[in-house]
């Protein structure tokens, strides 16, 4: 489904992704570990499309098409989905308005009917319920004033109700108490199927206990360091960034 | 360096010289109005209040009075909401056969006074404060427009709200334009363009409570090339509520040069909403002046323009008595090669203690090219007050924008939906219905095609 090969990725001429190589297939989930400053934002920033970062070279294709040559709205057309490290406040817009139109721009480009109020109203709501998001919050501006748990249960009701084929969790966990993480997992959980995919990044173990990974790569100075199946992460739990250093380097 | 020519004002001297008849209870108060413009004269760059608006496009045109011309039918109905009583002016002339005055309130065109009924109040207040003929400022000169306008007014509105009186229904004053053809460009000669006067008069009695809508607009917007010299009067008796929205939907090249007035009785409130969309060349003074303790006005705005559109706001406050309330939000969306002024002027009499005064102006660029300008003032001579000014000029958040297009919004969409949301709060405040659906529908269509 998502292939990366030798991506190179900068911002202002300085080198962050220094040759990625990712393969994701239908129906798994893979975890994306690594310490701060190991360029896991600005991979899932040159997932989604972010002009600020340019793509030196490597190869960024999903189901077989080029995503460097797509605008962020047309790899969301093409079922490719972020949820925020930092969802972005937008004031006046309103947040069931905003999800309304993303709906529908979806399916739109789909050649897909759009949905009227009632059926918008009633996915939404189910959806909702899904991921615990208070309809109070559907009616304010988008992630205005919102918690930061509030923040990212808003991304996952996006995910929920866009049902993307492949989605990018960028340090969903981060800041949440364990009530929200279980919240956040069981909402992603949820959704799992056979032929979604996700990619989790993230620097802590913690959540890969709620959302069980089947590959998991650590991402290290702008590279997959290694790659393994879920008992990696518990081995980056027990040894640190640091000893995976030395263990990589050793062996 | 150039020495700037000081415009003429023989042409306009002109047109009242050859202008038609006028209530011989006029008389009087036009020629003195006249002599003030004459002495005056118009404003050059020189001029403090007048150093950002460029008026040489409209001085440099030669001026003729817009001609009487009937519509045709469905011309004006565009531009009315069907429940609302209403006057409307054609080229600043009353078009009674459009018209339907309400019931609860004395409604008269100003050519008919002295005709018939109790012209006492219209009387006393026509031009009082606009014309400089009772000077309500300290400093505040002759407006040279305002008195042009006492001058060369062909038509207008009276409205006298009785006291105590409660009108349910808006009131809408339509000021329509429709210049008989394209201003003839000839060769080597100034272009003409055709000049009307709208004038309106308010006068809310104590304790009653209206609201109003002006709309200006041209017929055809194609036609263009015009001047509108608007002056709207509004004096607030005590303890009365006037709302009011300010629709400018003229066409882009058209000038439009205007003057409103608020004065405040004690415990008054006068709520005003200026919405500019249309004209090439705009400016606006608008003055408030709290004259009675506890008096509180509200003066809201938001122009939205393109292309090579120059809309410029100059807003004066006066808290002459305690106690006295003014909020001023003015927005702008500017694209293309757009160019706005916000001038906000607050001004605290020595007596004026307590007063609460809050002034934001915030500007949205569209483009590498537009340009905003913002130029708070405040004068505060009175020391226990409260006074607030604000003022931002930014561009459209690039992180909101990507953050929409990731959910698979269209750039363009997504782009519109956050100029709406920067707007929205002034066109929402429109408690009419119609009235905000119209609204909302400008705003809609100038983001869509506003851009350039």
């Amino acid at each position: 489904m998502l292939r990366v090969s030798d991506l190179h990725a900068k911002v202002e001429e300085q080198e962050i992704l220094k040759g990625v190589d990712l393969e994701v297939h239908a129906g798994e989930v893979h975890a994306v570990m690594g310490p701060n400053g190991s360029g896991k934002s600005t991979l899932a920033q040159v997932l989604a499309g972010k002009e600020d970062y340019e793509i030196a070279a490597g190869l960024l294709e999903l189901d077989g098409e080029d995503l460097r040559e797509m605008a962020p709205e047309e790899r969301a057309h093409a079922g490719l989905f972020l949820a925020f490290q930092y969802p972005v406040e937008i004031p006046g817009v309103g947040n069931s308005y905003f999800l309304k139109a993303a709906v529908n721009a979806n399916r739109k480009a789909r050649g897909e009917p759009e949905l009227d109020a009632m059926d918008f109203l009633q996915l939404l709501r189910e959806r909702a319920e899904l991921v615990d998001v208070d309809e109070a919050l559907l009616r304010r501006p988008v992630n205005e004033g919102f918690s930061g748990g509030e923040k990212k249960r808003n991304e996952i009701l996006q995910m929920a109700v866009l049902e993307p084929r492949l989605a990018v969790l960028d340090e969903t966990d981060s800041g949440l108490d364990i009530d929200a993480l279980k919240t956040v997992a069981a909402g992603v959980n949820a959704l799992r199927s056979e032929d979604r995919a996700f990619v989790v990044i993230t620097h802590y173990q913690r959540l890969l206990n709620y959302i069980v990974p089947d590959h998991v790569h650590v991402l290290l100075n702008g590279r997959i360091a290694r790659s393994g199946g879920s008992e990696l992460a518990l081995e980056l739990e027990e040894k640190g960034y640091a000893g995976l250093t030395k263990g990589s380097s050793g062996g | 360096m150039t020495v700037s020519r000081v415009p003429s004002t023989a042409p306009y001297l002109d047109l009242y010289a050859r202008r038609g008849g006028e209530p011989e209870i006029l008389r009087t108060r036009r020629q003195e109005a006249i002599e003030r413009f004459e002495a005056a004269g118009f404003p050059t760059a020189r001029d403090e209040e007048w150093r950002q608006t460029n008026l040489g496009s409209l001085l440099r045109a030669t001026p003729a009075t817009a001609s009487r011309r009937p519509l045709r039918g469905g011309e004006a109905a565009r531009f009315l909401y069907p429940d609302c009583p209403r006057m409307v002016f054609v080229n600043g002339r009353y078009a009674s056969e459009l018209s339907s005055p309400p019931r609860q309130v004395s409604a008269v065109a100003l050519a008919e006074l002295g005709a018939g009924g109790d012209t006492e109040p219209v009387l006393e207040h026509l031009g009082a404060y606009a014309s400089g003929r009772a000077s309500c400022s300290a400093d505040a000169g002759v407006h040279p427009f305002a008195a042009l306008n006492t001058g060369l007014f062909q038509d207008g509105a009276a409205i006298v709200i009785p006291d105590g009186a409660v009108v349910e229904q808006p009131f809408q004053v339509l000021w329509l334009n429709a210049p008989a053809a394209r201003a003839a460009e000839s060769g080597g000669e100034a272009p003409a363009v055709e000049v009307s006067f709208p004038r309106l008069l308010v006068i809310a009695g104590e304790n009653s409570q209206a609201s109003m809508i002006e709309t200006f607009a041209d017929v055809d917007p194609k036609a263009g090339g015009y001047f509108a010299c608007p002056v709207s009067e509004f004096v607030c008796g005590a303890g009365s509520v006037l709302h009011h929205t300010r629709l400018q939907a003229d066409a882009t090249d058209a000038f439009h040069v205007g003057f409103q007035h608020a004065q405040l009785e004690r415990a008054a409130s006068f709520d005003s909403s200026s919405l500019a969309f249309g004209g090439g060349l705009v400016r606006n003074d608008t003055v408030g002046l709290l004259d009675g303790e506890g008096a509180h006005c509200t003066l809201d705005g938001l122009y939205v323009v393109s292309g090579s559109q120059f809309v410029d706001n100059h807003m004066r406050v006066e808290h002459r008595q305690p106690h006295t309330t003014s909020h001023q939000l003015y927005k702008g969306v500017l694209g293309g090669r757009a160019r706005s002024v916000f001038n906000g002027r607050i001004y605290v009499h020595p007596a004026a203690q307590r007063t609460d005064a809050k002034q934001t102006n915030r500007n949205l660029l569209l483009s590498k090219s537009a340009l905003a300008n913002s130029n708070p003032q405040l004068e505060i001579f009175a020391d226990d007050v409260r006074c607030t000014h604000g003022s931002t000029i930014g561009r459209l958040d690039e992180e909101a924008l990507f953050y929409l297009r990731s959910r698979g919004i269209e750039r363009e969409q997504a782009h519109a939906m956050l100029v709406y949301a920067f707007a929205r709060e002034l066109v929402e405040k429109a408690s009419h219905e119609p009235l905000r659906q119209d609204l909302e529908g400008r705003l809609l269509a100038s983001l869509n095609g506003g851009d350039g």
